[in-house]
């Protein structure tokens, strides 16, 4: 199956708090553009790591008919590039709801070592289409 | 999945304001009915890179410095055709600030506002030629103007 | 424009630009050691500033990188003469008597404070 940014999940506390795994390969095909001669993580996909982890942490708890979705993000912030040969975990801890909205905070690492912060929000998204 | 988010510039004022066009389809490999917002941010901060290094003759590698916010109120569907539309709203030698928004035939499916850094030549890779010509055939097939590259 | 004003909208600046409460951001607050400021920050608080004050900042005219980069200013980890003395020519509106006392170089970080920045504006925005 294409397109999973999680390949691993560590903890799961449902509605709580959530770590998870992605693990990075050379052969993974969007490194050959970002960057040709440079292979980095892209940040976007650190956040739809952290959306596919949210997702587990809230089916946890909620049942499994809910579709979240990304609602918003604030201050993402990057310390370090994260390159193949590294395994990113993806922590996420519950930060407040509003509106629909459930915020987290999370934390990327490789090691210990920050890689990226920020604070990001899901909604319930029912598929009456938008 | 590669991962070029853009398909066309529609049209590059350098060093201000970018629009271009992103098309959404099942010949890419996200599951579900809806497209990834996270890539519908993607696709603008390409947009915003393409931006910000067009104010310097795409002299420098840029990277993504920070996103200050972004917001998804609506998603985007197989069939679709996103217009991203980027302003540059500061500029300096150390990077470009940027404000984007994203719509599906007028309705909103991201808007962020966020920081483009120029990487320093210290961390850049070392030129390649290969790379270079890859680059310039990239930006000719996405419509991007060159001048020189 | 008066001191209060001016600390009143550095402190939005900082706080928005580091994401924090703005009460967390005072005038003896090191941006780096305090606020946990990262490099990324450096720029987005001089884009926030000019952005406010109608300033304009030349590039490494508020944070020069210089200090970590040149061999002469840096011996040992202690800021040479040579180095004290630039400092001193670049950051005017810094108070230096501190760290004239232990010029170690991993303080210099440390003269980057709130103050310092309000005390930045007041120069710039007087010799408008």
């Amino acid at each position: 199956m294409a397109y999973v940014f999680v390949d691993k999940i560590l903890e799961c506390e449902p509605g709580r708090r959530v770590v998870a795994v992605k693990a990075l390969a050379f052969n993974e095909e969007f490194f050959r553009d970002h960057f040709p001669g440079m292979p980095v993580l892209p940040g976007a996909m650190v956040l739809e790591g952290f959306v596919q982890a949210a997702r587990h942490c809230l089916a946890a708890c909620e049942g499994a008919h809910d579709r979240w979705v990304l609602h918003a993000v604030e201050n993402m912030r990057f310390n370090r590039f994260a390159t193949p040969g590294e395994v990113v975990h993806l922590e996420a801890d519950l930060d407040g709801e509003e509106e629909g909205a459930v915020w987290f905070k999370g934390r990327a690492k490789v090691e210990g070592r920050g890689v990226c912060r920020l604070r990001f929000a899901v909604r319930k998204q029912d598929d009456g289409r938008d | 999945m590669r991962y070029v988010l853009i398909d066309r510039f529609l049209e590059l004022e350098r060093g201000e304001r970018a629009r271009a066009v992103k098309c959404v389809t099942r010949g890419e490999p996200f599951v579900g009915d809806a497209y990834p917002s996270a890539l519908v941010l993607e696709a603008l901060l390409q947009t915003g890179g393409v931006l910000a290094r067009s104010g310097s003759g795409f002299k420098s590698m840029s990277v993504l410095g920070k996103v200050e916010r972004a917001t998804f109120p609506a998603e985007a569907h197989p069939g679709d055709k996103i217009e991203l539309d980027v302003r540059a709203t500061m500029s300096r030698p150390e990077g470009t600030l940027c404000e984007g928004v994203a719509t599906v035939e007028g309705k909103i499916v991201g808007e962020a506002e966020f920081l483009i850094v120029f990487l320093p030549a210290e961390l850049a890779p070392p030129p390649d030629p290969d790379v270079a010509e890859h680059r310039r055939n990239l930006m000719q097939a996405l419509a991007i103007p060159l001048e020189e590259v | 424009m008066d001191d209060q004003e001016i600390f009143t909208k550095v402190q939005k600046c900082v706080a928005d630009a580091l994401g924090r409460d703005e009460d967390e951001v005072q005038m003896d607050k090191a941006l780096q050691r305090d606020l946990e400021a990262e490099s990324i920050d450096y720029l987005d608080i001089t884009f926030q500033l000019e952005k406010v004050f109608g300033i304009t900042i030349e590039k490494d005219e508020l944070f020069p990188q210089k200090i970590f980069q040149d061999e002469a200013f840096v011996r040992d980890g202690v800021v040479t003469e040579q180095g004290l003395n630039f400092l001193k020519e670049k950051l005017p509106f810094a108070d230096l008597a501190d760290f004239h006392e232990d010029p170690k170089v991993t303080r210099v970080p440390d003269l980057f404070t709130v103050g310092l920045l309000c005390n930045y504006v007041k120069m710039k925005l007087s010799s408008a």
